[in-house]
């Protein structure tokens, strides 16, 4: 407490007990109205004490109020005659010209002095003149007034010093709504952030919806259009949707389909037995989570209320969501045409097996096939009858012990599968047969490229066909050597008789006869000659011998030879010589000699004028020999006949010149060069200009 | 005069080397088959054997090779008459020993003659 309130509250406590005591005894003395006024005084401070102390009212404002209770009590007391006259009231004068002065009012207290003092020297004054109690109660009056007056000013400057605290305080308070205004803005600012945020969210979502609306239109659309039935269950087994194909389908409309349970609107059937509703694949989807696949084979029946039964196919799948199962969905189709399909491609399966088989088993091939890990799995008749046995084989090994192969035949066929190509093999020896084998990888095309799924090993007996052919061969040499025998007995006496008996030939006629049994025997060895040279050719038994031969000179002395028959036709053979004058091959002399000879004579046979010229080229490892005339050409048509059996040059297919020779003598021709490593052809032919032949032999 | 003995199965290309050789001042004496041929080869002692390749029972190169087995004959030289002129038999019958080959159907009577007189020339 400051020291002031504390000398104000002493004062008051002082004011108390004295205005107490001395009511009391102004009481006690028979003075009863002064005392009870000096009481009440008394009480009326100690109220004020107290109301400050408990009420806490401003120490200034009780201490006005003190003054001025102790002022009034004083004017009463001295109008009453109470407190030792003048003195005493003096004496109380400088209360509140203390309190005033204490409570920091030096003005005030100097003012009250002051006032005091004129109301002192007044009273003593106004006792002393008119010595009239009225008066002195008109003074007091005054006083009285004088008092309230200054209060009111006092109290008046108070109101104002307590506006201008005011209005800085309202000052402050603009100051403070100007700060928030300020802040306001900022907030204004942040809150219209806030706004558009707001707004984008607002917008987004809206956007969201509009696609979430989107699909759900795709997704209805979807399940309304589709070829499949399709409904929704709930976790209750109750229809949620069901879309129009399903309506169609079940013989139902949504409207009597949605809320009801599945089990209640269509019966199912395994094939003619009906399914308990428990083990329904929708309440087995609900109840396990799991998708459930139901196809032809399942044989699973749909009969609707109108009594329609169709075969179905279908796919259940459970909703889940966090992890339970919320509903079922299930789509499914009338399989009735399946049913039909795979019935008949069951049926067409069975009847191409029996065809197949039947063809299998008519073969006069043996059939043999195996699976991959090469048991055997079908074997034909034929099979059976060409290996001897009467039940089947086991796998390929118990086959491989049958015949004698090398390399093994499960090598082969691993080899088949290996290469993915039919293997051949000829001439494989069983007992006193002759089998011809191929092996034949089986495999499907599947997506991911073929899977080999067995083999088909087939054999043919061809010991027949094999005694045919070397007997075709035989027939030829032969045939050949018989004919020649005697050929050489005509040939030789005819020669003797002409060079020994010419004598004895002195007829012309029978000179000529003889002349033409001689030419027509030498005609006939060539024949032969050329059948058992072709017959040894083709047969490959014929060798040839690998010698340094200068092709060069034994052309120039085959020229030699033929030289007389080419003039005897007017013609001139030329041979043009390379610049060494020698070009070596390796060859069988013999059989290049009988090619060279072949060539020529032909050129002569079928040039009726002109030349035939023979020239020779060096190609490195090769020497190649040309020949070309001047004679009659050979027809494009008829070229590519060339180097073939029988086939004379320029003849047709159909007509032949007998007199010109067998029309061996290219074929013999190529199968020479060839056998000696060369090769011969055609290089050009133009008709009435001539022909260009040419081969070459390895050097 | 030289002495030829031909081995050859067939009478009539028999008949026909008998009166080549005997009309060019040869003496000349004839075998039907092999063993016949190696019988007479042993009485005769001929100056030279004109041996038929393709006979019956016994072939040309059998015959050869008991010829030049036998120290009594194998010097006499043997001349093969073949109508094949395949390179097998020719090589197997150089290395049995046979002096030279005659292709019988190709060649000749004169040609004969004078080859045959040539291997009697080159034997002396």
């Amino acid at each position: 407490m400051e020291i002031s309130k504390k000398i104000v509250f002493i004062f008051s406590i002082l004011g108390i007990s004295v205005l107490g005591i001395m009511g009391l005894d102004n009481l006690l003395s028979n003075n009863a109205s002064v005392g009870v006024t000096e009481l009440i005084m008394s009480l009326l401070l100690l109220a004020n004490i107290l109301n400050y102390v408990f009420f806490q009212k401003s120490i200034r404002t009780s201490s006005f109020v003190i003054v001025f209770i102790l002022l009034v009590s004083l004017i009463f007391m001295y109008i009453n005659g109470g407190i030792g006259g003048k003195t005493g009231i003096l004496w109380f004068a400088t209360f509140p010209i203390v309190a005033t002065f204490l409570m920091g009012d030096l003005l005030g207290s100097v003012g009250t002095l002051f006032l005091m003092a004129i109301c002192g020297v007044l009273l003593h004054f106004g006792f002393t003149v008119f010595n009239f109690i009225e008066t002195r109660q008109l003074f007091a009056s005054m006083i009285t007034i004088l008092l309230l007056i200054r209060f009111y000013w006092k109290h008046n400057q108070e109101i104002e010093s307590k506006m201008e605290h005011k209005n800085q305080q309202l000052n402050n308070y603009l100051d403070l709504i100007a700060q928030e205004s300020k802040d306001g803005q900022n907030k204004t600012r942040v809150l219209e952030k806030t706004k558009m945020a707001m707004i984008n969210l607002l917008e987004d979502s809206r956007e969201l919806e509009l696609k979430i609306k989107e699909e759900r239109d795709k997704v209805s659309s979807i399940i309304k259009s589709m070829g499949e039935g399709l409904f929704v269950l709930d976790e209750n087994h109750k229809v949620d949707l069901i879309n129009p194909v399903a309506e169609k389908l079940l013989d139902l409309t949504s409207g009597e389909a949605v809320g009801k349970d599945w089990s209640m609107l269509v019966q199912t059937y395994n094939g003619v037995r009906p399914i308990p509703t428990e083990e329904r694949s929708t309440i087995s989807a609900l109840k396990e989570g799991k998708v459930i696949l139901t196809d032809l084979e399942d044989n699973h029946y749909y009969l609707t209320k109108s009594g329609r039964r169709f075969p179905v196919t279908s796919t259940t799948t459970p909703i889940t969501k966090d992890g339970k199962v919320i509903g079922a969905i299930k789509v499914f189709r009338d399989a009735t045409k399946d049913k039909v399909s795979k019935e008949h491609i069951e049926s067409e399966v069975i009847n191409r097996t029996a065809q197949l088989s039947a063809s299998i088993n008519s073969l006069t091939l043996g059939f043999i096939m195996t699976n991959k890990e090469g048991v055997v799995s079908l074997i034909n008749m034929a099979a059976k009858n060409i290996l001897k046995i009467q039940s089947s084989l086991g796998s390929l090994s118990d086959l491989n012990k049958l015949l004698t192969i090398n390399p093994t035949l499960v090598d082969l066929v691993d080899k088949s599968h290996k290469e993915s190509k039919l293997i051949e093999i000829n001439d494989v020896v069983f007992t006193n047969k002759v089998l011809h084998l191929y092996i034949s990888p089986i495999s499907t095309n599947k997506q991911e490229g073929p899977v080999d799924i067995g083999t088909v090993i087939l054999f043919e007996d061809v010991t027949e066909e094999k005694i045919i052919q070397r007997s075709r061969d035989e027939f030829f040499s032969i045939a050949s050597h018989e004919l020649r025998t005697p050929l050489t007995a005509i040939r030789g006496n005819t020669a003797l008789i002409q060079d020994m008996y010419k004598d004895k030939l002195k007829d012309k006629e029978l000179a000529e006869m003889v002349e033409d049994i001689h030419s027509s025997s030498i005609r006939l060895i060539n024949i032969v000659n050329d059948f058992l040279n072709v017959s040894r050719l083709e047969m490959g038994r014929m060798e040839f011998k690998k010698e340094k031969v200068d092709i060069v000179k034994l052309t120039s002395d085959i020229v030699g030879e033929l030289n007389q028959m080419a003039k005897e036709k007017g013609l001139s053979i030329n041979v043009d010589l390379p610049k060494k004058s020698t070009l070596t091959v390796l060859a069988d002399s013999e059989r290049l000699k009988q090619v060279i000879i072949n060539l020529i004579s032909n050129g002569i046979k079928y040039t009726d004028k002109g030349s035939i010229n023979i020239s020779f080229e060096d190609k490195g490892k090769l020497a190649k020999f040309i020949i070309s005339d001047t004679g009659r050409g050979i027809a494009s048509a008829n070229q590519n006949l060339l180097f073939h059996k029988f086939q004379q040059a320029g003849s047709s297919l159909f007509t032949r010149d007998t007199t010109k020779g067998t029309g061996l003598g290219l074929y013999i021709s190529k199968l020479m060069v060839n056998g000696m490593g060369g090769e011969i052809a055609l290089v050009d032919s133009v008709i009435d200009k001539g022909s260009v032949f040419m081969f070459t032999l390895p050097k | 005069m030289t002495k030829i003995l031909i081995i050859e199965d067939d009478p009539y290309v028999q008949r026909f080397y008998k009166r080549l050789f005997d009309t060019s001042n040869h003496m000349t004496d004839i075998a039907g088959g092999g063993a016949e041929g190696l019988e007479k080869a042993k009485t005769m002692l001929p100056d030279l054997i004109l041996l038929d390749v393709m006979m019956p029972e016994m072939n040309g190169l059998e015959v050869l090779a008991k010829l030049k087995a036998d120290e009594l004959l194998k010097h006499i030289p043997v001349v093969m008459l073949t109508v094949l002129s395949d390179t097998g038999t020719v090589s197997e019958a150089t290395k049995l020993g046979a002096t030279g080959f005659l292709i019988k159907s190709e060649i000749d009577p004169k040609e004969l003659t004078n080859k045959v007189d040539t291997y009697l020339m080159n034997k002396k």
